[in-house]
């Protein structure tokens, strides 16, 4: 038998999955610095993502007190899986807040306003700094929500922090926000959020939709109950400011017009508008940025769903023909897209589903960005090529 | 000019067997494989030599492995033609029906030749292989005989770190 070249070795190596590659971290020398390689790393997210191959479902556990997080498989739902438990994690209580590159951010933490990058494929975690709320005048109550992303343009991964603040008789006064840079390891504050837009839905998770360096969020422009549309800002990871999404002309009227979120979807943006006969418009916007890429994808309606369900997309199927919902937190079902009807996707040791987050499985290490292991790591290496060069 | 240490014999049948197989072989084939011979020959002409006496340098394959190629490559064409779709089902039982060894020289072949349907095809095929494997198993199909992981390493702390490392994994 031939024996393959390094670069073959590669190529079959970054299309297994993260399981197999630690377990073969044990093969040999070679294999394990191969496999540890920032380079090899990127290539196999690569991989991954190109393929949609490496898709799992990560959903908190809101029932047990066990800090438990389920990682259930989007290829094989019916696998066996184990759920990982979150010692790190003061509260009972694990929720996803949002996802990029196989890390996934969690609540929790020293304290419930804090959050962890946790990527589940390594079990690698990092707990974020606190960083103190400053409060304005009048403010009875806040909500926080989190959003997280990847900077391309500085490669780093970023978390967006937001707190709303709200008085007495729960209306708006302001969002603060602040961004985390896993490179500095700090939090900045951000002068001027969002412009002056304000949630058109109080008290809810937003900002943890993030689309090519952008995160997103649906925002109204005036305090007004009934006065303007709902527009979607995206927050730009590198420069650190909001802009509008441009979004498509929507064929229905938006009087009728429910409710608007914003998810993604196959890697690309996606509007879900609830209209007032149940229905739900998916959008999806192919090329980010450009206007005109924007498509109606499905339009999910009773008797298909249940009238008051709130569906969400979650992944294609691997034919394309299909499209994975998640049914208002209680479970999956398969849509089709041509004959619009639905199935249940079962999944084997989960009995209730809260907000899922798919996340694409990978070997990204929180290390290294300006933390003293990535230091270490690069000493170790210096000094293993300075004894190999003395054996020479 | 520097000749080239090529045995004669069957290298060289294998080379004119190739271009009879490329005039009458499909047109997917046919432009893989003259673009190798048509590649090697300009650039033994640029290189100053004549066509007296060309030799091609083929890539390190046993004729099992190329008549192997061979028939991935007709079946490819054909269906092509017909069908406008490749059958997954054809090639599922292809790669599905050879032994480790000639795997990997398909994988190989299919990197050389820049066939990147049987490269992917082969690939993924040993890529599922290897699913669920230990390390052991791996270093048997690949070939590799140390294990310097634990025999090599002068402290025997740094194996004991690595059996500990992700044990979930080997679960």
């Amino acid at each position: 038998m031939s024996k393959l070249p390094p670069e073959l070795i590669t190529d079959i190596l970054s299309r297994l999955p993260v399981k197999s590659l630690l377990r073969f971290r044990r093969v040999s020398k070679p294999w394990r610095s191969q496999i540890d390689s920032p380079g090899f790393v990127k290539l196999h997210l690569y991989r991954s993502i190109q393929s949609g191959s490496n898709l799992c479902l990560a959903v908190g556990d809101l029932l047990k007190t066990g800090r438990l997080l389920h990682s259930v498989s989007l290829h094989s739902l019916d696998a066996l899986h184990i759920p990982i438990e979150l010692k790190i994690l003061n509260n009972a209580k694990v929720t996803v807040l949002g996802s990029c590159d196989g890390l996934c951010l969690l609540q929790g933490g020293p304290n419930d306003d804090d959050a962890v990058l946790f990527n589940p494929s390594t079990r690698k975690y990092r707990c974020l700094p606190a960083t103190p709320i400053e409060y304005p005048k009048k403010c009875a109550n806040y909500f926080l929500s989190f959003g997280f992303g990847y900077d391309l343009v500085n490669d780093d991964y970023k978390v967006l922090k937001t707190t709303e603040f709200r008085n007495k008789r729960d209306g708006w006064i302001s969002t603060g926000a602040k961004v985390f840079s896993l490179k500095s390891n700090s939090w900045k504050t951000v002068q001027n959020f969002g412009g002056g837009c304000h949630p058109p839905y109080p008290n809810r998770q937003v900002w943890g939709v993030h689309v090519k360096g952008f995160l997103h969020s649906v925002m109204k422009l005036s305090t007004k109950p009934h006065g303007s549309p709902i527009a979607v800002l995206g927050f730009d990871l590198c420069d650190e400011k909001c802009s509008f999404v441009a979004l498509p002309d929507f064929a229905s009227t938006e009087k009728n017009l429910f409710e608007r979120n914003v998810v993604e979807f196959g890697g690309c943006l996606c509007v879900l508008d609830v209209y007032g006969d149940f229905r739900t418009d998916v959008w999806v916007m192919k090329d980010y940025g450009v206007r005109e890429s924007w498509s109606k994808v499905a339009s999910v309606a009773p008797p298909a769903v249940e009238p008051y369900a709130c569906v969400t997309p979650l992944v294609y199927s691997k034919c394309g023909r299909e499209i994975m919902l998640n049914y208002d937190d209680k479970k999956l079902i398969w849509y089709d897209l041509e004959r619009k009807t639905v199935r249940d996707a079962p999944v084997r040791g989960l009995h209730h589903l809260c907000p899922g987050e798919v996340y694409v499985e990978s070997l990204v290490s929180l290390d290294g960005y300006g933390k003293v292991d990535g230091v270490k790591k690069q000493m170790e290496q210096d000094k293993s090529k300075e004894k190999k060069s003395r054996k020479r | 000019m520097e000749k080239q240490q090529t045995p004669f014999g069957f290298h060289k049948l294998i080379f004119i067997l190739l271009i009879l197989l490329s005039v009458s072989m499909s047109a997917l084939g046919r432009d893989i494989l003259s673009d190798i011979i048509e590649l090697k020959i300009e650039s033994h002409i640029a290189s100053g030599g004549n066509f007296d006496s060309v030799t091609v340098e083929l890539p390190n394959l046993t004729g099992k492995t190329l008549a192997k190629v061979i028939e991935y490559c007709k079946k490819h064409e054909e269906s092509s033609e017909k069908t406008g779709e490749l059958s997954e089902k054809w090639d599922g039982e292809f790669i599905g029906g050879v032994e480790v060894g000639m795997l990997m020289d398909l994988f190989l072949a299919g990197y050389e030749l820049k066939i990147k349907g049987l490269n992917d095809l082969a690939a993924s095929r040993i890529g599922g292989m290897m699913l669920g494997k230990t390390p052991e198993e791996i270093r048997v199909i690949f070939d590799i005989k140390e294990d310097p992981l634990c025999k090599k390493s002068k402290s025997p702390k740094e194996g004991e770190r690595f059996a500990r490392d992700n044990p979930w994994a080997f679960q």
